[in-house]
């Protein structure tokens, strides 16, 4: 299952759980028989304990594998130095200057990556804050960082398959947004 | 009770807040040359001639691009990086290579500006020359120009950071924090910095324009800023409790 | 009691809110049915109406909160026309001062308005529309702000501090003051409301240092602003004014519901008071999920924003629910309209919570952030959360004006306005999961699912729009009678 499926799916269970809370609060509200709700107090600290217990678990799977932890232990076969503005991404394997007095554009014309070795996007914007989000061939979402003026973001990443990856701008930028885009392959 | 937590949790942003500043244009230099691999150039101290390469195979290096007639930056740059090293208190298993790009400088010239920072019997401190100065600087893109007028080299400060196979990983340019230094002494001992900020627009220092004093009191800006709307929430709070129980106590 | 002149003061602010709910809405549905390209419209206008559009609604909204929870306050304190009064007539500057710059002025840096966009426009619009836009804003701050430390004044006439917070009920069982749940809630929302607008104002301020407090664009620092900062302070104050309004719908929800249905009031007990207590302090600090996608915000930040996104649902969640269910279990309920929508929006509350639980956990976020996932939920805890606590409130209102209750279901309505309200949100989910990104007005060829699941929200919002208008004309005539000259 893909993480984006199981996103949905994780989100449609739980909110089916809930609705159904509510649903049968909504029946046993109306009717008159039995004293009402028992041993609310015993019911209350055991919903805080599971709150919290599926919570500390959460936090312990989920935390490490924040981008931050991740592919800290590699140097990177390749890195790629981009500059996004609107409405681009200007990308290079040296580094320039945003006023791209100095760029270089890639042998070719595109950026090409390895396949199964670490790479590393140095995500940096000459304007206003962008996204950096990278697509894969299906036009699934693979990773992603901001790219704000003033600062650099390092995006480290292992691509697997070859293939086309395009980039697109998540984080609004005015009217040219959604045509936004950029590509790099990988083989 | 809520500003005291928020203020604590704004304390933890000291260091980084450090970085959060007012910069014009900013230059990307400080990125170029990174994950290139260094040249094995030759490195001659006043004991000897040793390879780079013999250098950074046993231990991570910083090198710092100097030269001895500099009447600038490169002194304060110096005793600036020898107070912050102490300052950090990391462990002693890198060392720090300041070499000449001057092709005047001798190793015994070099030898001499140890002395006068009293880091001649330092192991984790190498002073020295290299006959491959242009192959060097070229691959740390290092910024100098001969300034004819002053007679001296306008040129940037550097910190390149190299690791253990010899790769560049991080450079600092410009006059460095503790906390900058730190960010560099992480990065070649195999740490992994995810973000940093780019150098301010003033980096290119001719040695005359600089002033060890700006930039340093931006980091207390930004931490008031941040905690300014939850003390004011507060003070307003009580302000008006105040005031209320006054009137309250007048009514009775 | 509420005077006469607070009846007519609170029915004139509802009709203002209903009307610019309701224009909001058909921004938000020609820009859906946009995406979908049935109506492909000009990028530069869709992003006026989404700019529009979401400074409207989360305005109109936090208003709306803020004068339930007044109204219902005059059951214990002392309350002002005035103030509610000087409230409007600021909030009508703000809004036509926003309107215009938007309309006319072509101004659409996103309600956000994240520096430096509203200075970098690229010809889109002048400085001045964004300077208009941003004095809006500053007006509108200053004017809540003076609003919401006005109701703290009112709290604290008969209330102390520590009583206004509950503090008393921490340890002792019964004491000789008890602070009603409404009070409680109400006064530390207003805490977070205050800080928020404070917030606000600085933001702004620290935007016309750099643009020049006239119109003339003139900057008054020769210094650019720092892009980390303003983020952190846009998102602590944007993410903010959205969850204290939500509480403060809460605050109705507790002292309205058990009324409704016949049963006893509910009191404020030890963890009553620390759940909301605590609720307030996490909500401060869990906005940092904003900003897990800058690598750059300190690591510290990142984990204190999961942990506090996590830890701001457990007293709502183990003292609303449980109190909820308390509340409602095997006696007998009788429900009407008002009740049945604090109860979907209940739903819609907890619901919303969950998809942003899913989205706060910064895993997760690397493929969700800024994908229509964030509207997503959003839009579930506001439009089926917040706008339900806030329409039960003047369903119940306009009665109430008139000392009379509606004990009817009117169940239809409200089904038109679930199953258009959560089928809206779901195209939006399926959206989010599946990449589509938000504040998209246009989506490219490759993402085909995109603009089915566009279309489809619209007719969904269209459904419930049609409930929402018969809720509404009935309320709006409500409101319009009391202006009538009354029998006494
Ligand atoms: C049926 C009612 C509504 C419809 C049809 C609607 C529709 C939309 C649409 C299509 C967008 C743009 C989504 C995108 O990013 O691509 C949007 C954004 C937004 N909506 Fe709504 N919406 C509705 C109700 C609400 C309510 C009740 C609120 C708040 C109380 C709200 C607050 C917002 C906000 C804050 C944004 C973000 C604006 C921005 O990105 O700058 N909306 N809405
Ligand atoms: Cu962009």
């Amino acid at each position: 299952m893909s993480p984006h499926t199981f996103i949905l799916t994780l989100f449609l269970i739980l909110a089916a759980i809930g609705a159904a809370f509510f649903i049968h609060l909504y029946r046993v509200s109306c009717s008159t028989e039995g004293p009402g709700l028992k041993k609310v107090g015993a019911k209350r600290l055991f919903t805080l304990v599971l709150l919290l217990a599926v919570f500390l678990i959460l936090l312990s799977v989920t935390l490490p594998k924040s981008p931050y932890y991740r592919f800290t232990d590699v140097v990177p076969e390749k890195t790629v130095h981009v500059t996004a503005m609107q409405y681009t991404y200007m990308m290079s394997y040296d580094a320039f200057k945003p006023d791209m007095s100095d760029y270089k554009p890639p042998e070719g014309g595109v950026i090409t990556l390895p396949a199964g070795k670490p790479v590393e996007f140095r995500v940096t914007s000459a304007d206003v804050n962008h996204g950096f989000a990278i697509y894969n061939d299906k036009f699934e979402l693979v990773t992603q960082t901001q790219a704000m003026p003033h600062y650099v973001n390092r995006l480290r990443w292992q691509f697997d398959k070859p293939g086309t990856y395009t980039l697109l701008c998540l984080e609004f930028c005015s009217s040219g947004h959604p045509a936004m885009r950029g590509m790099f392959t990988v083989k | 009770m809520f500003s005291r937590i928020l203020a604590a949790a704004i304390l933890i942003l000291i260091p980084s807040l450090s970085t959060l500043g007012n910069e014009a244009e900013s230059v990307m230099g400080g990125e170029s040359g990174i994950y290139q691999r260094l040249p094995d150039a030759t490195i001659h101290t006043t004991e000897g001639a040793v390879a780079l390469s013999t250098l950074y195979d046993q231990s991570p290096l910083i090198l710092a691009p100097v030269f001895t007639r500099c009447a600038g930056i490169c002194s304060p740059f110096l005793a600036t990086l020898k107070g912050n090293l102490s300052k950090l208190n990391a462990p002693a298993d890198f060392r720090v290579l300041v070499f000449s790009f001057d092709p005047e400088d001798t190793p015994e010239d070099m030898r001499e500006m140890a002395q006068h920072y009293e880091l001649e019997n330092d192991s984790q401190w190498i002073f020295g020359t290299t006959d491959q100065i242009e192959a060097l600087t070229d691959a740390l893109r290092f910024q100098s120009k001969w300034n004819e007028a002053t007679r001296q080299f306008d040129h940037e400060a550097l910190l390149a950071g190299v690791n253990a196979q010899g790769y560049i990983v991080l450079k600092l340019i410009g006059m460095q924090s503790s906390t900058d230094l730190g960010r560099l002494v992480s990065e070649i001992r195999g740490g992994f910095q995810v973000a940093f900020p780019l150098p301010k627009s003033d980096t290119l220092f001719t040695c005359f324009r600089w002033d060890p004093v700006t930039g340093k009191a931006r980091p207390s800006l930004g931490l008031l800023i941040m905690a300014i709307p939850t003390i004011g929430a507060g003070l307003m709070v009580t302000g008006i409790s105040a005031a209320a129980r006054r009137r309250r106590k007048r009514a009775e | 009691m509420p005077t006469l002149a607070f009846k007519r003061i609170t029915s004139l602010w509802i009709i203002v809110v209903l009307v610019l709910f309701l224009s909001a809405i058909s921004m938000g549905i020609l820009m859906r049915f946009a995406q979908g390209s049935v109506s492909p419209m000009d990028p530069a206008k869709f992003y006026v109406l989404m700019t529009t559009h979401g400074v409207t609604m989360i305005g109109a909204w936090a208003a709306a909160s803020i004068l339930a929870c007044n109204y219902l306050m005059a059951r214990y304190v002392k309350v002002s026309t005035g103030l509610n009064l000087f409230a409007l007539i600021g909030t009508g500057v703000g809004v036509a001062l926003l309107w215009t710059s938007t309309f006319s002025g072509n101004f659409h840096a996103g309600w956000t308005f994240l520096y430096p966009l509203p200075f970098k426009a690229g010809g889109g619009w002048q400085a001045a529309a964004a300077n208009q836009f941003l004095w809006g804003l500053m007006l509108l701050s200053i004017v809540w702000l003076i609003w919401c430390l006005g109701m703290v004044w009112q709290i604290l006439q008969k209330y102390s501090l520590p009583q206004a917070f509950a503090w008393q009920h921490l340890s002792k069982k019964e004491p000789a003051v008890e602070t009603p749940p409404l009070i409680l809630i109400t006064m530390v929302s207003l805490v977070g409301m205050i800080v928020c607008f404070i917030t606000a104002i600085i933001l702004l301020a620290m935007f016309f240092s750099e643009s020049g407090w006239g119109l003339s664009g003139k900057p008054v620092l020769e210094a650019k602003l720092d892009p980390l900062l303003m983020k952190n302070l846009t998102f602590f104050f944007g993410h903010t004014v959205a969850n204290e309004a939500l509480y403060l719908g809460l605050a109705v929800v507790y002292e309205l519901l058990p009324e409704l249905g016949g049963r006893p009031k509910l009191h404020t007990s030890w963890y009553v008071s620390l759940g909301w207590n605590c609720a307030v302090l996490f909500i401060l600090t869990a906005f940092f999920h904003h900003l897990y996608m800058d690598f750059v915000q300190p690591q510290g930040f990142q984990i204190v924003g999961q942990v506090a996104s996590y830890l701001a649902s457990v007293p709502s969640v183990v003292v609303t629910l449980i109190s909820l269910a308390a509340v409602l279990y095997g006696r007998g309920f009788r429900w009407s309209l008002p009740s049945l929508m604090f109860l979907v929006g209940a739903a819609g509350w907890i619901i919303g919570g969950i998809g942003a639980l899913i989205d706060a956990t910064i895993s997760n976020n690397i493929i969700l952030h800024n994908t229509l996932w964030v509207p997503a939920h959003f839009h579930t805890y506001n439009l089926m959360g917040n706008v339900l606590f806030a329409l039960g409130f003047f369903c119940w209102v306009a009665d109430d004006f008139r000392g009379t209750v509606d004990p009817r279901k009117h169940g239809l309505k409200l089904v038109l306005m679930i199953i258009g309200g959560f089928g809206f949100v779901l195209m939006f989910y399926l959206g989010g999961a599946y990449s589509v990104p938000r504040r998209f007005a246009f989506y490219p060829a490759e993402l085909t699912h995109a603009q089915l699941f566009a279309t489809m929200g619209a007719w969904f919002a269209l459904v419930y729009s049609l409930g929402l208008l018969l809720v509404v004309l009935n309320v709006l005539k409500k409101c319009f009678l009391v202006f009538l000259p009354q029998r006494s």
